[in-house]
């Protein structure tokens, strides 16, 4: 139920025409891993990364990778933390398939998003129904 | 509560369910690269982004010269492509410019890249830029009055590969791949493509003979990028050879005869941090051609031949030097070139008596310097007003004297609520090429020393007006040529300056309206005239286009109208040439195409010096098009 709230409050927010279609996409992508989070605490590896994570309601940009809900990953993977992993390129995903829950990415001309199914397990992430075809087994 | 739920939460999930898949088609559309590379100070601009050429299922760069508003698509006696002005027989070549990204395409020979490059296979371009009105000191170059950028596909957007194979119902066959790969340091982009394009043939009868003309065409290309850290390093290599369609023979009466081209270039840019931009270059052409014709060719200070050889070798070695600085109202470009042109020309000539046979060589090279600047002043947020300066110093190494020549433009950008206004006054010139100081039919070669570049002023302006779905775009071009430089057989050195100068007025309208992001219309209609009111092509034309998306199909629909015109005793009615392409999306990887071209049989015909008829420049045809992504 939690679930269907948060997708019906999002609605409007994503509608909105003036809002750039790349922050929509990591609104939907980091709110739907993790829902339950009144503040998602956002780190990224990337500087350029920053003003879309502030752009992002609900998310607040943090310095310190460790104290970090969700990683925004774009040059290096293998960062050890807690977090939720995400990367920004395929070789960041194919390199880091055992431990990255996704990413959104450029593959054959096209923007991809991918999920990796064992990986959001082991972070007990259920994303909805209308998600569950970018879930994949493997890479 | 739970009716609020029941009513309301269904539509948030339908919502979300549609959300993700229609962002991503957004976001691809909202990202294509030609957001990022077009310059918008640079002219008035035309853009077929990569979705238009998909979508168009284009194979070669004559898919997209034949929709160019304001042109007509030109096939030349010897099987070229090049473009005609509104009411003129054909556009100085010097004065367009193809660009590949930042590599100039021209060879030294011609000045141009349309002898060599003129039907590009275009798979591995991800978009095309034209810019009419500009100057080229935005790009860096030598000068040219329409700007042609091709930019390739990146291997970061890329990332994967790609096949694709096209046919035709007259036995044409072309086949491309790339393959494209990152890392964090070092990414690629490799590209390959073969084709082998087969024409309609016609027939001219001389003396009761029957001679077939054919402009039959076959090659190769290849293309490869490697980017490390902010180095990129580009290779290519095109190799075409072709028929010489009616060749150069009096009576149009080939027998036999081709050419041989190929251009080979490296080029090595770098981006430095404090906005310093470097690039390295060479290249190296040929263009071969051999034409045959048992009733005679016609050269000077010679007797009629009937075999005539001649080989273009050119070199040309460029580095370029840029620096931006920019603040929060002003911009500045500073930039300089220097290129060495290296040109060689090797003709043989005969006659089918043995009664005359002569070899003919010359070689020279040109030193060319050149400095510019570009400044852009945003007098506030709807206004910027651009001044560029940029002046050129030519220094051959034998008989052609010393040559200096000063480009100049200014222009302004303004915004007023749903109307944008552009207004740029060109003070130029057009190059004169090394085939036009050594005239080939001008045996032996002779230097003429006496002939100048020609002078260009272009004004052109352009009122767009974008409101919701629509967008309309008005503009208005006046042009005055001088110094032109003509042809006349019958003087000593061929190839001379006119002392009249003739102004060129174009007129264009284009409409847009875009249904949503996949569905768009367009219309484009124009019309040009000379000041000696010599018509030797249409003085309007027209161009519908249709891009729509439904379910699995892409599907696509093109009409070019071009008005009747007299040339030379013939008389050629309206044409109407309409093309549509259906693309089938078997999955996300793999999908099946037709594409029809001059389906009505009627499209633009040419006229041409000593045949009984025209000849369109588009056959019809029906193409079958395969490609899978990987």
């Amino acid at each position: 139920m939690k679930k269907l709230l948060f997708f019906l409050l999002l609605a409007p927010l994503l509608l909105a025409s003036d809002i750039k279609t790349e922050q929509k996409i990591y609104t939907l992508i980091i709110h739907s891993l993790l829902p339950q989070k009144k503040e998602i605490k956002v780190w990224c590896d990337d500087k350029a990364k920053k003003e879309l994570i502030d752009s992002i309601p609900k998310v607040r940009y943090i310095l310190n990778p460790e104290n970090a809900d969700f990683l925004l990953l774009s040059k290096n993977q293998k960062i050890q933390t807690k977090g939720v992993k995400f990367v920004t390129n395929l070789k960041l995903l194919e390199a880091g398939k055992d431990s990255v829950v996704g990413g959104f990415f450029w593959q054959k001309g096209r923007p991809n998003i991918l999920f990796l199914k064992k990986n959001l397990q082991k972070h007990h992430i259920k994303l909805p129904k209308s998600m569950q075809e970018y879930i994949e087994e493997d890479i | 509560m739970r009716f609020f739920l029941v009513f309301f939460i269904p539509l948030g999930l339908v919502y979300a369910q549609e959300n993700l898949s229609a962002l991503l088609d957004s976001y691809k559309h909202e990202s294509e690269l030609s957001k990022i590379t077009k310059q918008e100070e640079a002219g008035v601009l035309d853009i077929y982004t990569h979705h238009d050429l998909e979508v168009m299922q284009a194979k070669t760069f004559q898919d997209i010269l034949r929709i160019l508003p304001g042109f007509h698509l030109k096939r030349t006696p010897n099987n070229l492509t090049s473009l005609q002005k509104p009411t003129t027989p054909a556009i100085q070549l010097t004065s367009v410019r193809l660009y590949i990204n930042d590599h100039d395409m021209s060879s030294s020979s011609f000045g141009s890249a349309f002898l060599i490059w003129g039907e590009l296979p275009i798979e591995y371009i991800d978009h095309i830029e034209i810019y009419k009105g500009a100057s080229s000191i935005e790009f860096g170059n030598e000068t040219a009055s329409i700007i042609i950028k091709m930019y390739t596909k990146t291997p970061q957007r890329v990332e994967g590969g790609k096949i694709r194979f096209y046919g035709d119902n007259y036995g044409s066959k072309n086949a491309d791949a790339y393959f494209a790969s990152t890392s964090n340091e070092l990414s690629y982009f490799a590209y390959a493509n073969i084709n082998n394009i087969q024409r309609k043939k016609y027939y001219n009868i001389y003396n009761n003979e029957n001679y077939t003309l054919k402009s039959n065409q076959s090659g190769h290309n290849l293309y490869a990028n490697l980017q490390y850290k902010k180095w990129i390093l580009e290779l290519g290599s095109y190799y075409k050879k072709s028929d010489d369609f009616l060749g150069i023979g009096i009576n149009r009466t080939p027998e036999g005869g081709d050419l041989n081209a190929h251009h080979n270039y490296i080029h090595l840019s770098k981006k430095f941090s404090n906005k310093i931009k470097l690039q390295l270059s060479y290249d190296n052409a040929s263009y071969d051609r051999t034409y045959i014709d048992p009733n005679g060719i016609h050269i000077a200070n010679g007797p009629i031949i009937n075999n005539y050889n001649i080989d273009f070798n050119d070199e040309i070695f460029s580095i370029i030097l840029e620096k931006k600085i920019k603040s929060k109202k002003h911009s500045f470009l500073l930039g300089s070139f220097y290129k060495k042109k290296n040109f060689s020309e090797n003709g043989l000539f005969s006659d089918n008596q043995a009664t005359y046979s002569y070899a003919s060589n010359y070689s020279n090279s040109l030193n060319l310097y050149s400095v510019y600047a570009e400044y852009s002043y945003d007098y506030d947020i709807h206004t910027r007003l651009i001044a560029s300066l940029k002046e050129d110093f030519f220094r051959y190494e034998k008989t052609i004297p010393s040559d200096n020549e000063l480009a100049a433009k200014i222009g302004v950008i303004k915004r007023i609520n749903n109307f944008q206004i552009k207004a740029f006054v060109t003070d130029s010139y057009v190059p004169i090429a090394f085939y036009q100081l050594y005239n080939p039919d001008n045996i032996p070669y002779k230097t003429n020393p006496n002939l100048k570049n020609m002078h260009l002023l272009v004004g052109t302006f352009s009122l767009k007006y974008t409101k919701n779905k629509h967008s309309v775009k008005l503009i208005a071009a006046k042009s005055r040529l001088k110094d032109i430089v003509v042809y006349n057989r019958s003087l000593s050195y061929g190839y001379t300056n006119s002392s009249e100068h003739v102004d060129f007025t174009r007129f264009e309208v284009d409409y847009t309206y875009l249904f949503d992001l996949n569905n768009k219309f367009t219309f484009d209609t124009f019309y040009g005239n000379n000041s000696k009111n010599v018509i030797s092509s249409p003085e309007y034309g027209s161009i519908v286009q249709l891009f729509s998306k439904y379910k699995k199909f892409d599907i696509y629909n093109e009409l070019v109208y071009k008005s009747p015109y007299k040339y030379l005793a013939l008389s050629v009615g309206q044409s109407f040439n309409y093309t549509a392409s259906l693309k089938y999306h078997y999955s996300k990887d793999f999908s099946l195409g037709l594409r029809g071209e001059n389906i009505f049989n009627s499209a633009y015909k040419q006229i041409y010096h000593k045949m009984q008829y025209a000849i369109p420049v588009t056959d019809q045809k029906i193409w079958f098009n395969l490609e899978y992504l990987f």
